[in-house]
């Protein structure tokens, strides 16, 4: 799997990218929970879901490297979330509009 | 033609064939070969095929009158509903995938197994498991909801519903196990030069099923989850009277079970994709017509759930969304039709029993596809909904398509599975009386269903006696041409002539192995530079042959 | 150690391609799992959308806030002991694994305090549901939901758990190298999606007003 050569530095670089990404997480936490005790009304659910989905994004990308997998992979992680609001919005689409 | 040897060690045994190479019962029930397996499926998906059959019969002989007939109304409520099950989710669903899918994606791929095997051989144990908790549910006193389980009927029900919502879940996850140990096959297992536009169509079809399985089958597992649980902890959560919504469990019931039709249609597909090739000798009209459009169904399969709820109360804005997506299915499956017939001009046809099939498929699939189109437009669908209009409907579409697809199947790569050839004319009456009996069970349904016959009533007014024993008739007929086949398929299995490797002059990849094929699929890796519809070049040699090369090898019809 | 692919593969990177692709398959059947609780959730806030939001409002935010920093945490000491094996660090994986196993302890403990405090208040699933502050169909399919989901959470922290734990001794018993250490990887990938199914219930069941 691994070649000798560049691992070492890429070692590395993945052990800096995980810490940064934690920090993100916890960054993104703390700015989802200051936004519950702001007044954004009817934006709020969207803000604190847009935020999740960008935290969802970050593990899924660094923590379980998304960014070197393959095409199919990625695929596969992206109809996750595809199909989930899919489903969602279909049954909205129903309950919303009565 | 490369030589290039496989990369492990051929024993004197893995030149024997995979139905000898190993004995005993252990070497079946432990094997991790997908062409066993496949045969082990073969033999519990006709079981489920046999029992559902005789749930039908019962359910025809009943409507035989217009008041009892033989059973009371609540068997009869059982009677449909274990139908139902039975057929959906033991037979229709697993039946192409598990059996055909498992024998041939492997040797299609040239592989020498599909990536998991041991979660294959799960998954048929998990199918057994499922089975069998959905059949206890007969002794624990039976269920009365229909195979679509409606809350909150379903969750109020005196009758023993929890079982089978438990039992199809575990038939779900193996479904799941199937869909994805197939998808990972087709991704990483194909053979050095086999490219994703060089697999035969049949791969591309139980691809865009697995997919589909993967996806939509969670969803049902999770609503039928929620109703055995509603069951036996009274949660209410589809239950109105504690604020509930029922049509929500629709949504997600619908979820899956719209696409599961596409589980059963398109494994279907692309056996008669196989079938018309071989059979007209002649490459498809178009092959990536053929191969996108199961990927196109796939797709859109899952935009039309809607359409099954048109009179349970959903909003315009959903009808009419779900009702012009409903649609777009039906350019995919011309597109497919019509590349299928363009496939047949100048052809060279040969009309044996599996070409038979075709032919079937094809008319069952058209009317069965347009009175589709005719019920997926919501005003025409208030006065067919839960008709019999709705049951000819799907019957001619799931049953039509998969159930003739399957014995075309069965017939066309039957001597592949076993190395024995059948009667031909045998198969030719069989073929044909299994159609004429299908034919005259359904054809009266739809009239029956546009006269005003609501489907799942136990007695009915007496004008509409004459199309139902029309039906019944017809459900005879249609079982004797069934019954028949097990028959001479038996004789064939016990005593027919031997195949040959390729006893019908096919191009595709599954014929460049020994009929039945060696424990690891080819002795030699073929040449997949070559396409699996070559028919304008001369027939290769075959780099397979020569474990039977002794024996006499017959065609079938000799 | 020498790993040889297993017979029916050509060679070791054919073997972890299926397996990483069939993993992820299999998450995604978990996703849409949980994707079809987060529908049905959808569809009864839309139809009780003031029952909701006081329900949300009567859940311990505080908890639910401190339970997501946990699991997020342990995500990355789930994501460290892959990065060890790839160092070749035994100590590494088996340090960043008692992390993960003790954060997610700890999520499953203060999980039941949540959950003894729902149920003192009277607030229990289904027909089972007794709260006098908040008497409204709406708010009890909101609890029914609730401890569905986060009890379909739990059971999956559990296997996490339990999984991890498994991958622990075989890492203890030096299984991992550097070059092959693919049943770690597709453990962990496991404990991620754990925390990524929570990262949505904690806005959805704790955030909203």
């Amino acid at each position: 799997m691994t070649d000798s050569n560049h691992t070492s530095n890429a070692h590395a670089e993945s052990g800096r990218a995980y810490v940064f990404a934690w920090l993100a997480l916890l960054v993104l936490t703390l700015v989802s929970f200051g936004a519950h005790y702001l007044e954004l009304g009817a934006f709020a659910t969207a803000v604190s879901l847009i935020i999740a989905a960008v935290k969802a994004g970050v593990v899924a990308l660094v923590f379980m490297h998304l960014k070197t997998e393959s095409v199919s992979v990625r695929t596969v992680a992206a109809l996750n979330l595809a199909w989930v609001a899919l489903i969602c919005v279909g049954i909205a689409l129903d309950v919303a509009a009565h | 033609m490369t030589t290039a040897a496989l990369p492990f060690d051929l024993t004197e045994d893995s030149h024997a064939d995979y139905l000898r190479a190993q004995s005993g019962v252990r070497s079946w029930l432990n094997t991790r070969d997908h062409k066993r397996i496949a045969l082990m499926f073969l033999g519990a998906v006709n079981l489920s095929l046999l029992l559902g059959g005789v749930f039908a019969l019962l359910v025809r002989l009943e409507l035989l009158t217009p008041e009892r007939t033989l059973m009371s109304a609540s068997t009869y409520n059982r009677m449909f509903t274990l139908h139902g099950i039975v057929m959906v989710f033991m037979f229709m669903i697993p039946s192409i995938p598990t059996v055909f899918g498992n024998f041939l994606l492997p040797l299609m791929l040239g592989a020498k197994d599909v990536a998991f095997p041991r979660l294959n051989l799960a998954s048929f144990y998990v199918y057994v498991f499922g089975s069998v908790l959905t059949l206890w549910s007969m002794i624990a006193g039976g269920a009365d909801m229909g195979w679509t389980f409606y809350a909150p009927y379903s969750t109020t029900s005196p009758a023993a519903v929890a079982p089978v919502g438990l039992g199809v879940f575990v038939l779900g996850l193996s479904s799941i196990m199937t869909g994805l140990n197939f998808i990972v096959t087709v991704h990483t297992m194909r053979a050095k030069n086999l490219r994703w536009h060089k697999m035969p169509l049949f791969v591309w079809s139980i691809y865009a099923t697995s997919i589909i399985q993967v996806l939509a089958t969670p969803v049902l597992g999770m609503s039928l989850l929620l109703v055995a649980v509603d069951r036996l902890f009274q949660l209410g959560i589809f239950d109105p009277t504690l604020g509930g919504d029922p049509v929500l469990f629709q949504h997600l019931f619908w979820f899956y079970s719209h696409p599961a039709v596409y589980i059963m249609i398109l494994p279907a597909m692309g056996v008669i994709s196989e079938v018309v090739c071989t059979f007209s000798h002649r490459p498809p009209a178009s092959y990536r017509a053929i191969a996108y459009s199961s990927l196109g169904i796939a797709f859109v399969g899952f935009l039309t759930w809607g359409h099954h709820m048109f009179v349970a109360g959903i909003s315009v804005l959903d009808s009419g969304l779900f009702g012009i997506l409903s649609m777009f299915v039906a350019i995919f499956s011309a597109i497919k039709v019509l590349t299928w017939t363009a496939t047949l001009r100048r052809g060279s046809i040969s009309f044996e029993t599996p070409m038979l099939y075709f032919f079937w498929f094809l008319f069952l699939f058209v009317f069965g596809g347009m009175t589709g189109v005719a019920v997926a437009t919501s005003s025409l669908d208030v006065h067919w909904h839960d008709t019999y209009f709705v049951v000819a409907h799907f019957h001619f579409i799931m049953v039509g398509g998969t159930l003739t697809a399957y014995l075309g199947a069965l017939h066309y790569w039957f001597p592949k599975l076993f190395g024995r050839c059948y009667s031909e004319r045998w198969g030719m009456v069989s073929s044909i009386t299994v159609f004429t009996g299908f034919f005259f069970t359904f054809m009266p349904q739809f009239l029956l269903g546009n006269a005003g016959m609501p489907r799942r009533y136990y007695s009915y007014p007496e004008q509409y006696q004459w199309l139902n024993v029309l039906s019944t008739a017809g459900a005879s007929i249609l079982t004797a041409g069934l019954v028949s086949t097990v028959v001479y398929l038996a004789v064939a299995l016990a005593r027919g002539p031997r195949a040959s490797q390729n006893p019908w002059s096919s191009r595709s990849y599954e014929w460049l192995s020994a009929s039945p094929p060696p424990q690891h699929n080819f002795l030699e890796q073929p040449d997949f530079e070559r396409s699996p519809y070559d028919y304008h070049l001369p027939e290769p040699s075959a780099p397979g042959a020569a474990p039977h090369a002794s024996e006499p090898a017959h065609s079938p019809g000799e | 150690m020498a790993h040889e692919p297993a017979e029916h593969f050509e060679n070791l990177a054919q073997q972890e391609r299926a397996s990483h692709l069939g993993m992820w398959l299999f998450l995604t059947s978990e996703v849409l799992l949980f994707g079809a609780l987060f529908a049905l959730y959808t569809g009864y806030r839309l139809e009780y959308p003031q029952d909701f939001s006081q329900a949300v409002h009567h859940n311990n935010i505080a908890i639910g806030t401190i339970n997501t920093a946990i699991l997020v945490t342990s995500s990355f000491s789930a994501a460290w002991a892959v990065h060890s094996a790839r160092a070749g660090s035994r100590r590494g994986i088996l340090g960043s694994l008692g992390i993960t196993l003790l954060l997610g302890l700890v999520f499953l403990v203060l999980k039941g305090i949540e959950y003894k405090q729902h149920f003192d208040a009277g607030v229990f699933p289904g027909a089972f549901y007794r709260s006098e502050e908040l008497p409204t169909h709406g708010a009890n399919l909101f609890f029914t939901l609730y401890f569905f989901i986060t009890g379909l959470h739990a059971l999956h922290v559990i296997g996490g758990l339990t999984a991890l734990t498994i991958l622990g001794v075989f890492a203890a018993r030096r299984h991992y190298s550097p070059e092959n250490h693919t049943p770690l990887e597709l453990g962990v990938l496991y404990w991620h999606l754990v925390d990524v199914i929570w990262i949505f219930v904690w806005p959805l069941m704790y955030l909203q007003k």
